[in-house]
């Protein structure tokens, strides 16, 4: 046994694993259809132990809010924490809670933060991840140049 | 004075200024090392295992003497070596924890604690090079010179340890000398595994010291409500690990970075009699010369 061997890292056997759901797969969650705009929703998996996740989320709800992006949150957060979330950040978009081992079970995300564009049919269009709240309103600018342009 | 002399004079400094400073580690906190073996020795009871702390003490302080006042040649390194065998041989038996968590042989001071089997193997080294040049022992004046030199060492690392707990003293609030105290960040890798802990309800309160934006400040002092859950007004300026701070034996305020253990011992009554607290008159957490900046739960 070499010495690589005797310290293998954790997350390079978590590299095995497979990333996404898949555009055309069907999204676990569905929502109510006020909730999406031009069609879509975009769905963000987060961890409420994850930094990035708790430092990202300010700057996103502001970008939601300025840019009117249809949007649910998806957290490992129990209902009561949801909540509160929603309390201190007057969201007006859903949040859902999961369990801790569905955030790659069923969402198959490896890491959080991640988000998914979702069709109001419930087909994922899209996986992608973000660094600031502007990011998600280019992929919703982006939407909808598309949806103009046809 | 030969070059072979002056390796011998090398190698008892540096093994002996080793075994000193991880026998002192381990002397200022014998409960965080023992809580430390608890990963793997789980069978035995904590009293079981502060024996066995007490122990490997007593034999790094022999070893320190003995090279330090360049002692019984060939012995020492016969039993420095063997000890690091053993010591090394259970690092390997158990590198998946280790390799998550890092030793605690040298106290919380990180660096030397990092790669702990390549260091273990570099002092076996290190001590087997008198064998290779044949024993050459050292005069009277080289001794002297030696354990002048080891004095030094020592008197360095004792002003050294002296600030640190004078630095405790100010650093964390007054409360923490009452109770212990989990300084945790939510930026931790461990911020779950302490949210978990720190969910249940207890008898036993312990004084949170949390680094975190408002929203889950404010989250977790609901969630973890039988504690004291306050801003860490110094969060920005610590590592970001997580460890506990409890005042045990002579009074001082000492760190454990076996946090979970203490923490699951202290919440399972293990260290009863320690930890009360007047909670009716707590409004938040004073640190010592500064203004009161700490959000609590009114």
């Amino acid at each position: 046994m070499d010495f690589k061997t005797l310290f293998k890292n954790e997350r390079q056997a978590q590299q095995g694993k497979s990333a996404a759901l898949l555009p055309g797969e069907t999204f676990p969650m569905s929502w109510h259809s006020d909730f999406y705009e031009r069609n879509v929703l975009f769905a963000g998996v987060f961890s409420l132990y994850c930094s990035h996740c708790i430092d990202l989320l300010p700057e996103l709800v502001e970008a939601i809010r300025n840019h009117r992006i249809p949007f649910a949150l998806i957290t490992n957060g129990s209902v009561p924490e949801n909540m509160e979330i929603a309390e201190h950040f007057k969201t007006a978009f859903p949040i859902a809670s999961i369990e801790e081992n569905e955030i790659y079970d069923l969402y198959k995300v490896i890491e959080t933060p991640y988000f998914y564009k979702v069709h109001a049919s419930g087909e994922v269009l899209k996986g992608f991840k973000i660094e600031s709240g502007d990011d998600l309103a280019s992929h919703w600018k982006e939407h909808i140049r598309l949806e103009v342009n046809g | 004075m030969s070059w072979g002399v002056m390796l011998v004079g090398f190698v008892n400094v540096a093994m002996g200024y080793i075994f000193m400073r991880s026998a002192w580690e381990k002397c200022r906190n014998p409960l965080n090392f023992a809580l430390y073996l608890q990963r793997f020795l789980y069978r035995l009871p904590l009293s079981g295992l502060r024996i066995l702390v007490y122990a490997i003490i007593s034999l790094e302080s022999v070893l320190f003497l003995s090279f330090a006042i360049d002692l019984w040649n060939g012995f020492k390194t016969i039993a420095a070596c063997s000890v690091l065998v053993v010591f090394t041989a259970f690092l390997i038996a158990n590198r998946e924890t280790i390799h998550q968590s890092g030793c605690s042989c040298f106290g919380d001071r990180s660096r030397l604690n990092r790669y702990p089997i390549a260091r273990n193997l570099t002092l076996m080294g290190l001590c087997l090079l008198p064998w290779a040049i044949g024993f050459q022992s050292l005069d009277e004046v080289m001794t002297r010179v030696q354990i002048g030199i080891v004095a030094v060492l020592a008197l360095l690392l004792y002003r050294g340890y002296t600030r640190q707990d004078k630095r405790m003293k100010t650093e964390y609030p007054q409360a923490s000398h009452e109770l212990p105290t989990l300084v945790l960040s939510y930026r931790a890798s461990d911020f779950e595994e302490a949210d978990r802990l720190l969910a249940d309800t207890a008898g036993y309160p312990l004084q949170v010291l949390l680094d975190a934006p408002e929203w889950i400040l404010a989250m977790k002092q609901r969630k973890w409500r039988s504690h004291i859950v306050v801003y860490d007004v110094r969060g920005d300026r610590r590592s970001g690990q997580t460890y506990l701070l409890a005042s045990h034996g002579k009074g001082k305020l000492r760190k454990f970075s076996e946090w979970s253990s203490y923490t699951n011992s202290y919440l399972g009554g293990e260290f009863s009699g320690h930890g009360t607290f007047d909670n009716s008159s707590h409004s938040g957490a004073a640190y010592p010369g500064e203004r009161d900046s700490i959000r609590s739960e009114s």
